[in-house]
This record gives structure tokens, C-alpha cells and sequence, in this order.
């Protein structure tokens, strides 16, 4: 009898800890967590109802708790964006000029999230499991640019793929590669510099 | 500015015409014509170029980037877009910021919508008040004219100014004033450039190049507008384009996503671009 509990007890221990292994939300809370800082490169994928075929993009990211970011596009025309807190600075080479505005999080969506605990993407959307990834749904009144967000994980259980679709039916897509975390990414990277005779505009 | 602009212009004009070996012109005048001047037989196959492009595209739809500057502008603005054109006058223009959509409008029927996801508003109003708003000089209308080859109204009573080994340049009244000279490549009938000038002054300009061969003939994936009064520009340079394709359904229904505050600016104040004022 006493050997039977056991092996009951056992069993529950084993599948609890299966279920929370496989459970998407729960893996990108564990992510979250231990991620501080996060360097990778990307593709970037838009599809447009409006279009037929696909625009890709390419370029590098890093994201540092709490609130920086920097997206470097090189492919098809360079551009850097950076995110500190709710300003963001959007420097075009081509035109010499970097435009400063406060649209938040609508910058770098994925800092939207990797930049965030799940506490903290909870209290603007609903989040939930969808298969093996996970469905975030923003709420109406959070302001943000996209209806939902889907994520999807690949090596080291990381969440290093991200779609996000928004009203219109735009769907950007987002894949990391060569993901470095918690290497201490420099706070130089997260300030914005731009060449001299640059001329920076002041955002709305 | 403006003479700088000129001699800019004459610059272009003696460096293309310096191709000594460009090959034999495609678009030729008729050989009895060359002997003695016969302006109207001359003008013949190039009015006829011209105007075959004219009416050679009914919709257009592509993946651009497009650079925009006016002088009212604290700033220029540049950025990935979709375009969709239709004859007449319908346009819609979807831009990116990144990997958001940063401004989607739609214009048809002397009509346009405008989203903003920023600030969560549609404006919307007649035509001129989005020009009004934004103090750049460019109709919707204006602009699928351009998109669709036919800018500066039809071409068909063109009539031939000049004429070398490798540009013929020809005019016609513009019916809102003014007229317009196309500068003409022989060698394969492109339309290289338009100047629209009324009263001596030039109010804009719109200069193509790397040209396409499409069913419908070469067509640019380069365009550039330049406006005069007030200064302001506008680049298209397309990454692909499709032309008489249909296009999806709804592309330019009046734009009403949910949640977003509607802005009227039908009294929107006036800009007093010399673009308006010209109508």
C-alpha cells in the first residue's frame, strides 16, 4: 500500500512537472525571468493583404531590462531605431536625419515583450496558450498597434519567434537568430548617437 | 534656387546628350520629315508614344519606398510602403515605420481617409483639405495620374518643341494652366522627365528613371516630384510593381478600424499652396 502511494505520488510529480514543461505560457514566463539582456540577429517578414509575395528585412537587435532597446536595420535600406522608455529615436542614414518620438512600445515590438516580465504583458493583454506557442491579445485600451501577437519557441526554449498581425491584417513576422542572453550588452549600444550633421527632429 | 535648378536641369540635358554611340533610335521621325521642317510630323511618333503610355495602365500596385520633404516640414520623411492605383483617381497608400503600419490612406471620388495608428484617429475630408493639413502640394488624384503614366493631363495634342540624336521634347496646355514639356528618349520612346511652368515660372517637376519593360511598354521604377511653390519633393523608388492586375477587394473602401476617433477636416486651414491656388 505504502509502496503504491509512492509510486502514485511519484507519477503526479512526473506529469506536473511535463505539463508545466510543455505548457507555452508558462515556458515563456521561465524565459522571461531569467532573461536580462538579449542580443540576436533577425528576419523580419511582412505580408500585406494588399500585396501579393512577401517583404523581408534584416538586421540585428538588442534588448535590456527595463525598457531599452535598439533595432539595427541593414537590408533592404538601413535604419536604426531605439527605444528608451516611452521615447523612441528613428535615425534614416539616407536622409541624415533622426526623428524623436514617443510611440512607446510600437518600436520594437519584440522589446514589447522581451523587454517585459509576463506580470507586466498581462496587465495590457490577454495571454494564453495555442498549441505549442503562445496567443497574446492585446486590449483594446492598451494602445497598442497590433491585434494579436503569437510566439513560438526554438533552441534553449527560447521565445525566438514572434507574429504580429494588426487590425488592417498586416502580419509581421520575426525571427531571431543567433540569440545571445545575459552577456551584459554594453549601455552605449541604447544611446542614441548619430553622425555629425545629423539633423534630429522632435516627434509629435 | 530656381536658376540653380535650371542650370541643373540644362546639366542633365548636355550629359545624356553626350551618348555619341547610343544605339539606332526606336521611336524615329518619319525619314521624309528629317529634310525639311514639318513640325507636326516630326511630333507624330512621339505624341503617339506619349500618349499610348497614357493610356496604357488602369491599375497599378507595388512595394515602394517612398521619401517625402516639404518646406513647411520640420523634416523629411522616408519609408517602406504599399501603393495601389486605379483609374480614376483612386489611390490607397499604406506606409511602415519598421514593422508597424505608420499611416494607411485611402483616396477616391474627391474623398480620402487617412489612418493614423499613432494617435488612434481617421481623418478624413475632401481632397484638397489632406494638402490643406499637411501643406504638401500633391493631390490623390494627382498622384494615380502620375502612378498611371498620364501626368499633367492628356498629351494628346503634344506638339514638338525640339529635337536631337537623342531627346525630342514636346508640349501641350495643361487644363488648369500653365503647360507642361516632356523630354522624350528616342532611343526607346521613355518619358524621361515633365515640366509643368505657367507664367514663366515652374511649378513642378517630375523626372523618371530605371525604366522596366512591361507589357504595356517601359515603365519607371523610379519617380521623383518636385514642387516649386511651396518647395516640397516626393520619391517613389518601387521594389516591385504590377500594373492592370486586379486589384483585392475593399483596397479603397473608406477606412474605419474599431475604437479610433473620426477627424473631419473639411475646415481644415489653408495651406496656400501654389498647387491649390493653380486649380
Amino acid at each position: 500500500m505504502r509502496a503504491r502511494l509512492a509510486w502514485l505520488a511519484a507519477l503526479a510529480l512526473v506529469t506536473g512537472r511535463a505539463e508545466a514543461a510543455s505548457d507555452p505560457v508558462a515556458r515563456l514566463d521561465r524565459a522571461l525571468r531569467r532573461t536580462h539582456d538579449v542580443q540576436a540577429r533577425f528576419v523580419q517578414t511582412r505580408k500585406s493583404p494588399l500585396l501579393a509575395g512577401e517583404e523581408r528585412a534584416t538586421g540585428s537587435l538588442w534588448v535590456r531590462k527595463p525598457g531599452d532597446a535598439r533595432v539595427d536595420y541593414r537590408d533592404p535600406s538601413p535604419m536604426v531605431i531605439w527605444k528608451r522608455g516611452d521615447s523612441t529615436w528613428v535615425y534614416v542614414p539616407a536622409l541624415a536625419q533622426a526623428v524623436v518620438s514617443e510611440s512607446g512600445a510600437a518600436g520594437v515590438p519584440v522589446s514589447w515583450v522581451l523587454g517585459a516580465s509576463l506580470a507586466e504583458v498581462r496587465r495590457e493583454a490577454d495571454v494564453r496558450a495555442s498549441g505549442a506557442e503562445v496567443e497574446i491579445r492585446p486590449r483594446p485600451d492598451a494602445g497598442l498597434p497590433w491585434s494579436s501577437v503569437r510566439i513560438g519557441f526554438g533552441p534553449g526554449d527560447f521565445p525566438n519567434r514572434y507574429v504580429f498581425v494588426d487590425p488592417a491584417g498586416e502580419e509581421v513576422r520575426i525571427d531571431l537568430r543567433e540569440v545571445r542572453t545575459n552577456r551584459g550588452v554594453p549601455a552605449e549600444r541604447f544611446r542614441p548617437r548619430f553622425p555629425p550633421g545629423t539633423r534630429v527632429v522632435g516627434g509629435s | 534656387m530656381f536658376p540653380r535648378r535650371l542650370v541643373a536641369c540644362f546639366l542633365l540635358a548636355a550629359a545624356g546628350a553626350g551618348c555619341a554611340q547610343a544605339p539606332r533610335p526606336v521611336v524615329a521621325p518619319p525619314a521624309a520629315a528629317s529634310a525639311a521642317l514639318d513640325s507636326a510630323g516630326l511630333a507624330g511618333p512621339f505624341v503617339r508614344a506619349l500618349v499610348a503610355r497614357a493610356r496604357a495602365a488602369h491599375t497599378l500596385r507595388g512595394r515602394a519606398e517612398i521619401a517625402l520633404s516639404a518646406a513647411d516640414w520640420e523634416g523629411s520623411t522616408q519609408a517602406e510602403a504599399a501603393i495601389l492605383a486605379e483609374a480614376p483617381g483612386r489611390l490607397r497608400l499604406r506606409a511602415y515605420a519598421g514593422p508597424v503600419t505608420a499611416f494607411d490612406l485611402v483616396a477616391r471620388d474627391g474623398r480620402f481617409w487617412a489612418y493614423v495608428p499613432d494617435r488612434h484617429e481617421v481623418w478624413s475630408g475632401p481632397a484638397d483639405a489632406l494638402e490643406r493639413r499637411l501643406g504638401f502640394p500633391v493631390r490623390a488624384d494627382d498622384l494615380v495620374d502620375v502612378l498611371l503614366g498620364r501626368p499633367f493631363g492628356p498629351p494628346d495634342a503634344a506638339r514638338l518643341v525640339s529635337l536631337d540624336a537623342d531627346r525630342a521634347v514636346l508640349a501641350w496646355d495643361v487644363p488648369r494652366g500653365g503647360s507642361v514639356r516632356a523630354t522624350v528618349r528616342r532611343l526607346d520612346g521613355a518619358a524621361l522627365s515633365y515640366e509643368w511652368t505657367r507664367d514663366g515660372r515652374t511649378l513642378a517637376v517630375l523626372r523618371a528613371d530605371d525604366f522596366v519593360r512591361e507589357p504595356s511598354g517601359l515603365w519607371p521604377r523610379r519617380l521623383s516630384l518636385r514642387w516649386t511653390e511651396p518647395e516640397a519633393s516626393l520619391r517613389l523608388t518601387f521594389r516591385e510593381q504590377q500594373l492592370n492586375r486586379d486589384l483585392p477587394g475593399g483596397s479603397f473602401e473608406p477606412l474605419a478600424p474599431p475604437g479610433v476617433a473620426q477627424i473631419d477636416l473639411s475646415a481644415a486651414p489653408d495651406s496656400g499652396s501654389a498647387w491649390e491656388r493653380a486649380r
